[in-house]
């Protein structure tokens, strides 16, 4: 490919690392609640640019080609805290879509619906998010919740003041193609024909809840209650809809951000940086002729030209983006975390930090 | 007037034995006429859209009963949690004597909470699952009735969300107007507690996406359009498991 930039694969090697995380290994492997060496998958970041940081830029060095992956040949099954997850109906279906699920027979279906936040203003759309491509969407990997393996869990209960929940939450990988870089407030080096993935809400995932009673007894609140889902007892299905949907072959141009992606690592709650939509309704838009259309926006307040997104890119991509990412699992600060067993945080994270703008 | 009868029992125990009467009139009153039907089968599919007739009616046998959970217990979310009244109060009037019977109790399982989430979400309502009795959401059954594991879920880590250009999101828990900065937890909490009822997000019929409708699966900054269900979505609360109801409260 090309050779004049070492920053080839930062956006595929953030998102990756999530699979590093959850599988021990990249493309799968035993899960484990140990994530080993995983972070010496992620890629280093290079010192920030100093006057890029108010708006979320950075200078970003990637050494990692870790894209050659097959999202389809990863386990199918994958153990946590509170049961194990097995998307294995996965592979009897043709998924040309986020929003193709396996037929549920015979399990009770638990549906996770949210509530998301609408922008009407495109400057401030495009400003939130510091990568807008054009691509061709690919692939999708399969559905797992946020954990290390990809396994079940649930937040706990707590009384004391000051502790916060971590949401468990079910997402999926998006393989594209790029076909051109509109804008890349982070310096990637990112150029058409390269191959990125990011992260997308929803799928469906059959639970099965594992010593339910050892789990529940290690996260029994003061008074003896019982944390979120735990008290089912026999297998059932969790299905989160995608906010905006994407099919194999389309073409679209996306508004993606570096972000906090949040969840249950070693035990703990943490969160690493993960590439993922700029907004989840509104990331996707489709070019007819001179028309940006925005799919998630049927009002029509975000559609505009084409000619008018590209120069509002050029004009406010990343003014208004989040904290700037950071390499590894950083454990969530500064509450100490849910920890089902009752264990230390493992010692491989990093310390925490204190200044990523939170 | 109630006149509780009287027994030829020890004082204290008809004291005791008063209490238990006046309570139990009490629930009476307080407990909405049942519409519960026969539960004739088990309904272990297609329960989201209700097509099995075993999987409707019986939440309204139940009260509601609420247990703030972790950070929303504490004094500075009280904001959060008048809102959350307001719009379990909102719902119970869309559904004339309906189930919304909004009280608390620590010991109950049906939890109301605070949460970080990832990317742009305001929060989630997850209906609890069936019980092979009870077959709908229940917010809360009767002791060993139910899971009662029906979640409503706001989002904590609102700042980290970019609402105008530069300036962050926080939550208003007020009655009146939000700034144009501010997400209404009122409107936001009305949308979750329809997704505890197993409603999904829709428009209703003939509306324009241009309002912020309670179940249409977003919110606006600055806006107050989710406190305020249409016909359409009140209905829902009459037959909450329908998406294209037929009944009306």
């Amino acid at each position: 490919m090309r050779s004049n930039h070492k920053a080839r694969f930062v956006p595929i090697v953030l998102a990756l690392g999530l699979m590093a995380a959850v599988f021990g290994t990249p493309l799968g492997g035993t899960p484990n609640f140990d994530r080993g060496e995983s972070d010496q998958d992620y890629a280093p970041v290079t010192a920030p640019v100093a006057s890029g940081e108010a708006a979320g830029q950075s200078s970003v060095d990637v050494t990692n080609e870790l894209v050659r992956h097959n999202l389809q040949t990863r386990s199918t099954t994958a153990v946590g805290p509170h049961g194990a997850a097995d998307v294995s109906a996965y592979l009897g279906i043709t998924t040309d879509s986020l929003s193709t699920f396996p037929e549920v027979v015979g399990y009770p279906m638990l549906r996770w619906d949210y509530s998301f936040l609408r922008l009407r203003d495109p400057e401030q759309l495009v400003a939130a998010a510091r990568l807008a491509i054009r691509a061709e969407v690919v692939d999708f990997g399969l559905p797992k919740f946020n954990s290390d393996t990809g396994g079940y869990w649930t937040p706990g209960l707590h009384e004391e003041e000051g502790v916060v929940d971590v949401a468990n939450e079910v997402w999926r990988e998006v393989q594209v193609r790029v076909t051109e870089v509109l804008g890349d407030a982070l310096d990637t080096g990112l150029e058409p024909g390269d191959t990125l993935v990011f992260i997308s809400r929803g799928g469906q995932i059959r639970v099965d809840p594992a010593d339910v009673a050892a789990a529940d007894g290690n996260r029994r609140g003061p008074e003896g209650e019982h944390p979120h889902d735990v008290t089912l007892t026999e297998p059932f299905v969790v299905q989160s809809p995608p906010p905006v949907d994407l099919s194999k072959g389309e073409d679209v141009l996306l508004l993606l951000d570096w972000n906090k992606f949040q969840g249950l690592y070693g035990g703990a709650y943490g969160y690493r940086f993960e590439l993922m939509p700029a907004n989840e309704i509104l990331y996707k838009y489709i070019i007819d002729g001179d028309t940006a259309v925005n799919v998630g926006d049927p009002e029509g307040s975000l559609t505009m030209s084409y000619a008018a997104l590209r120069e509002l890119i050029d004009k406010s991509l990343g003014t208004a983006a989040g904290p700037l990412p950071r390499p590894g699992i950083i454990p969530a600060d500064p509450h100490p975390p849910v920890d089902p067993f009752e264990g230390s945080p493992p010692n491989d994270v990093d310390e925490p930090d204190h200044s990523h703008g939170e | 007037m109630v006149v509780i009868p009287q027994y030829s029992v020890a004082p204290r125990r008809l004291s005791l034995l008063r209490s238990f009467v006046a309570l139990a009139l009490a629930g009476a009153l307080l407990v909405p006429a049942s519409v519960a039907q026969a539960h004739t089968g088990e309904c272990l599919t297609d329960l989201l859209y209700g097509s099995d007739p075993n999987c409707r009616g019986h939440w309204q046998d139940f009260h509601t009963q609420y247990h703030w959970n972790g950070e929303l217990s504490q004094a500075h979310h009280s904001g959060e949690r008048d809102r959350f009244l307001s719009a379990a109060t909102s719902w119970q009037n869309a559904s004339g004597a309906g189930p919304w019977h909004v009280h608390f109790d620590s010991t109950k399982p049906t939890h109301v909470s605070m949460v970080n989430f990832n990317g742009s979400v305001l929060g989630t309502g997850r209906p609890a699952r069936e019980d092979g009795n009870d077959h709908i959401p229940q917010m809360q059954g009767a002791a060993g009735e139910g899971d009662g594991t029906t979640g409503l879920w706001l989002r904590h880590d609102i700042g980290e969300l970019i609402c105008q250009g530069t300036t962050a999101c926080s939550w208003y828990t007020g009655t009146g107007t939000p700034g144009g900065a501010q997400l209404d937890a009122w409107g936001v909490w009305m949308e979750e507690l329809g997704h505890a009822q197993n409603i999904t997000h829709h428009l209703p019929p003939g509306h324009s996406s241009a309002h912020d409708h309670t179940m249409s699966g977003s919110t606006t900054p600055g806006t107050t359009d989710k406190r305020n269900l249409t016909s359409h979505e009140a209905d829902h609360a009459c037959d909450p498991y329908e998406l294209t109801h037929s009944s009306s409260c």
